[in-house]
């Protein structure tokens, strides 16, 4: 009980120091639009955009209507869509549309695991740009978005192996989950990471819009394949070789789960990655010893650790206020014993300012994404909250069953919401 | 040439006011009501028979006690314990200096720094700030909290940064912290903050979110005190409505109308009743027409920046004035003259925003503030207007003088002082008699109201407690007194094992008859 309500209380404290960092430092790369513009095609790097795809052709047209859409030479441009091979229907849909020349089909081998790194594994032999970034099949980045990156590599210098731009929703509005999670989203990119950036911590890397140097990634042998969190596992990778990740002020919009199931399966198995990157990475602490000292090892238990063990912490410790609360007469002593008092002074200020902070940043994340209209929503993320605790029972059953299962998130739902 | 203006406000307020903060605890042993029982109650929280948060009381906001927790943990040993709130009050009272300070350099970074300084200090300098800041009373920790919500209010309605709008907002919610009055400029920021937006013509989702966030703070910290009366109390209300909230405290003065020089229930006697005050502590004021005045002329972008600086300024302190001349019309505010020293602080921004923008009126400014500093010694000396002030001037003229504030902390010092001859535990009320534990050897052999067992203690006294301390009964006392509810005869020395023993300087110690 002590370590818990402990650990919950670093967690608060921790936030509200990334929190306090990223809107004093402001640490995200702002790249100006004048410089960019001054530059000539020439000068740009070719590039290759890996994307991941498995079921999902009814969302192809959009991603290709974005990418022609970006500012980048299309003749520096190299599109690599990644199609599984048994997945014959999506294989045949993308044939029948009239793609622009950039665009190449990938077919992946059917072999296991089934999972988006081994795509993307395959797919990094038969990249050719300097650069590599992956995109969601369902992604609409910002136009500009390789250019900033570009320029980013370049301001920061060899220290920098990745480039991560933040990600957001565009179908924020179409039910009360979409609005939660833009919340949920807004936090993470707008507030967490650039707070982990300002101080050099590793960066758990969003799954999608993350640009390398194509050299790094393939020193780095790309991503582990059995990992259902790929993104993340590769984030603390780079840091334990003592890269820093770099975030963007660059914007690339998602499709928001929007249903409830679906939504609940992909959180599983997100929360199924952290776990397997959390037991990966301290079982093997000696390259982050190695590098930067106990700083690195302490942020991979806050940041991976932390974030996973609240998911439980929480909904405990609300039903014991709640059985306090009803029960008092028959368990109040009991609940009471558990409870020193600076525990228990602790653990009152994690539920009442703890809980409330946590709030306010969302509404906090909300208005620094442009979404104002979802502010009092946020009054609504205790639920949300919940829905992920639940997601987080399942996630450690399949942790411990199938831990390489990779639950397969629909896309396109927006399209067609019926 | 000085190069750090903050750091020399903060610097030499610090030093004035910790100065005149020792002199008046130690030197004349003056204390005020208000600031000694926050230091009580955070005294009990550490020093008491049963040290816990909830000792802080459910009556008064607990933030000045709160803060003055650290020191008491460490003046205690030093025999210093009376100098945590003028410490604390120290501390706010610089801090608010340098505030007033930041503000103008916020309105204008470059023009008339000196003048600024020079404000800022005559602000500082004032005798009613130089007074409340060395008691270390709640109102100095209030002016402070309010003025840091200023300055971030005011810096996001020129730089538009909404992280700003957040941190004033948390100001804010700290505000309540300290005093009720707080409501007043929360209702103020509610209407800032929309009259902005509408300057801005901003679309309705950009005003909700302002407001949500702007209000959210206030309205939780205000959810959190209601839920901690109901929750310790068992009233959710108690702050309110208890035997000790300050509406109890104006029954008492509406039950003698001779006491009163207003009139209660008059819009127009209130507000001649508050526009003397204010007149006295701050005629700095009287630049107000002139300050709408020189933005009135200008293009209409350039009348609106100047009249959303203005009204960011003022506002929250003049709603607090208007509160104030509200509770005097409903009858239930004692109207004393701290209560208008907002008034001071609107006047030094005024002069502040009037010194950036018309610089040819800098003499009149000075010469008002000034004045200031005159009118306001005068109306604190001054028994209508300063019915506490006045007391303490007339003991810092003459040390020897015995004055009702002073005179009841000296008697609860004696108590204390005799109490620490007689051995064992001893059963005591701290309504009226907070400062006995606080002058004690040994406060932890006190059996006090924030106890969680006190009631308990005093219905069954034999077994428990070995003294029981009460004052000579009184209209007041006797309603709220715990002891007195228990046992209304013990004055009349017939209960049989608790006996008078002695009375010193008007209290009764009765001894259980083991």
């Amino acid at each position: 009980m002590i370590a818990a309500a402990l650990l919950y209380f670093t967690d608060i404290l921790f936030n509200l120091f990334l929190i306090y960092r990223s809107f004093a430092h402001a640490p995200e790369i702002k790249i100006s639009p004048k410089k960019m513009a001054l530059l000539p095609d020439s000068y740009w790097p070719s590039y290759t955009i890996l994307c991941p795809l498995y079921k999902e052709w009814q969302v192809v047209p959009q991603f290709a209507k974005a990418i022609s859409a970006m500012e980048y030479p299309k003749s520096k441009l190299q599109v690599l869509l990644l199609l599984e091979e048994d997945d014959a229907l999506t294989i045949a849909k993308i044939k029948e549309l009239k793609l622009p020349k950039f665009f190449k089909i990938v077919v992946v081998p059917h072999s296991l695991p089934k999972t988006k790194p081994k795509a993307c594994n395959y797919g990094l032999k038969k990249v050719r740009g300097e650069y590599t970034v992956i995109y969601d099949a369902e992604d609409i980045p910002d136009p500009q978005q390789l250019k900033k990156a570009v320029l980013t590599f370049e301001k920061a210098g060899n220290k920098i192996a990745c480039v991560q731009a933040k990600l957001n929703f565009y179908n924020p509005s179409q039910n009360l989950l979409t609005r939660l999670f833009t919340a949920e989203y807004s936090f993470w990119f707008e507030l967490i990471l650039p707070g982990l950036q300002s101080i050099n911590a590793p960066i758990p890397l969003g799954g999608t819009s993350n640009h390398f140097r194509t050299q790094d990634l393939k020193q780095l042998k790309g991503w582990d394949s059995f990992n259902v969190t790929e993104d993340c596992d590769l984030g603390i990778r780079l840091a334990k070789l003592g890269f820093n990740t770099a975030i963007i002020d660059s914007i690339t919009h998602e499709e928001a789960n929007s249903s409830l199931l679906n939504w609940y399966f992909q959180r599983t198995r997100w929360i199924k990655g952290y776990i397997q990157t959390y037991f990966l990475h301290t079982r093997s602490d000696k390259k982050l010893h190695h590098r930067r000292i106990d700083l690195h090892v302490i942020f991979v238990q806050l940041i991976i650790g932390g974030k996973v063990l609240s998911m439980f912490i929480n909904p405990f410790f609300w039903s014991l206020t709640l059985l306090y609360v009803i029960f008092r007469e028959h368990l109040g002593s009991i609940i009471d014993s558990y409870f020193p008092t600076p525990i228990l002074y602790i653990s009152v200020f994690s539920l009442f300012i703890g809980n409330f902070l946590y709030i306010y940043y969302y509404s906090l994340a909300c208005v620094k994404s442009g979404h104002d209209q979802l502010v009092k929503y946020t009054f609504l993320i205790p639920f949300y909250w919940l829905a992920i605790s639940l997601a987080a029972i399942k996630a450690v059953i399949e942790f411990i069953t199938n831990p390489h299962y990779w639950s397969k998130t629909k896309h396109g739902l927006h399209i067609n919401p019926a | 040439m000085i190069k750090n203006y903050r750091l020399l406000l903060f610097g030499f307020f610090l030093v004035v006011y910790t100065l005149a903060g020792f002199s008046l605890a130690y030197g004349l042993q003056i204390y005020h009501n208000d600031a000694i029982a926050r230091t009580a109650l955070g005294f009990f929280t550490i020093f008491g028979r049963d040290p816990h948060l909830g000792a802080i009381g459910f009556v008064w906001q607990p933030l000045p006690s709160l803060l003055q927790l650290p020191l008491l943990t460490l003046l205690r040993p030093l025999g210093f314990q009376m100098l945590a709130g003028p410490l604390i009050g120290a501390v706010f009272g610089a801090a608010t200096v340098v505030s007033i300070f930041d503000i103008s350099q916020l309105i204008d970074k470059k023009s008339h720094t000196k003048i600024c300084v020079l404000i800022a200090a005559l602000y500082g300098l004032n005798p009613m700030t130089v007074l409340y800041a060395a008691l270390g009373s709640s109102e100095t920790i209030f002016i402070g909290s309010l003025l840091f919500y200023s300055y971030f209010q005011l810096k996001w309605v020129l730089k538009k940064k909404q992280s700003d709008l957040v941190i004033a907002s948390f100001f804010l919610a700290l505000s309540f912290g300290s005093r009720y009055e707080s409501v007043a400029a929360y209702l103020a920021g509610i209407f800032l903050v929309i009259l902005i937006h509408v300057i801005r013509k901003n679309p309705f989702h950009k005003v909700e979110s302002s407001l949500i966030q702007l209000c959210l703070p206030f309205l939780y910290v205000v959810g959190l005190w209601i839920l901690a009366n109901w929750a310790i109390m068992g009233n959710p209300f108690y702050f309110l409505n208890s035997p000790y909230s300050n509406p109890s405290f104006t029954n008492v003065v509406k039950e003698n109308p001779a006491a009163m020089e207003f009139s209660y229930y008059s819009l127009i006697g209130s507000s001649m009743y508050a526009a003397k005050r204010v007149t006295l502590l701050a005629p700095g004021l009287f630049l107000l027409p002139v300050a709408y005045l020189s933005f009135r002329n200008g293009s209409p972008a350039k009348v609106k920046a100047n009249l959303s600086v203005f009204i960011s300024l003022l506002a929250p302190y003049l709603a607090i004035i208007g509160f104030h001349v509200y509770q005097l019309f409903k009858g239930e505010s004692l109207g004393w003259l701290r209560f208008f020293s907002y008034s001071l602080v609107a006047a030094t921004l005024l002069a502040i925003y009037l010194a950036k923008k018309q610089p040819r009126l800098i003499a009149i400014i000075l010469l008002l503030l000034g004045l200031g500093l005159g009118s306001s010694a005068y109306a604190m000396s001054n028994s209508q207007f300063g019915k506490e002030e006045n007391s303490f001037a007339r003991k810092i003229a003459n040390p020897s003088v015995e004055l009702d504030y002073s005179r009841t902390y000296r008697d609860q010092k004696a108590v204390a002082k005799y109490m620490d001859r007689l051995p064992g535990r001893v059963i005591l009320d701290t309504d009226a008699g907070f400062a006995i534990p606080l002058f004690a050897t040994e406060p932890s052999r006190y059996i006090i109201t924030s106890d969680i067992d006190f009631v308990e203690m005093v219905q069954d006294y034999h077994p428990n407690a070995d003294w029981v301390i009460v004052p000579k009964p009184n209209a007041d006392n006797i309603k709220k007194n715990i002891v007195f509810q228990h046992h209304p005869d013990i004055w009349s020395n017939t209960i049989h094992d608790l006996k008078l023993y002695t009375e010193v300087e008007g209290w009764g110690i009765f001894a259980v008859q083991k």
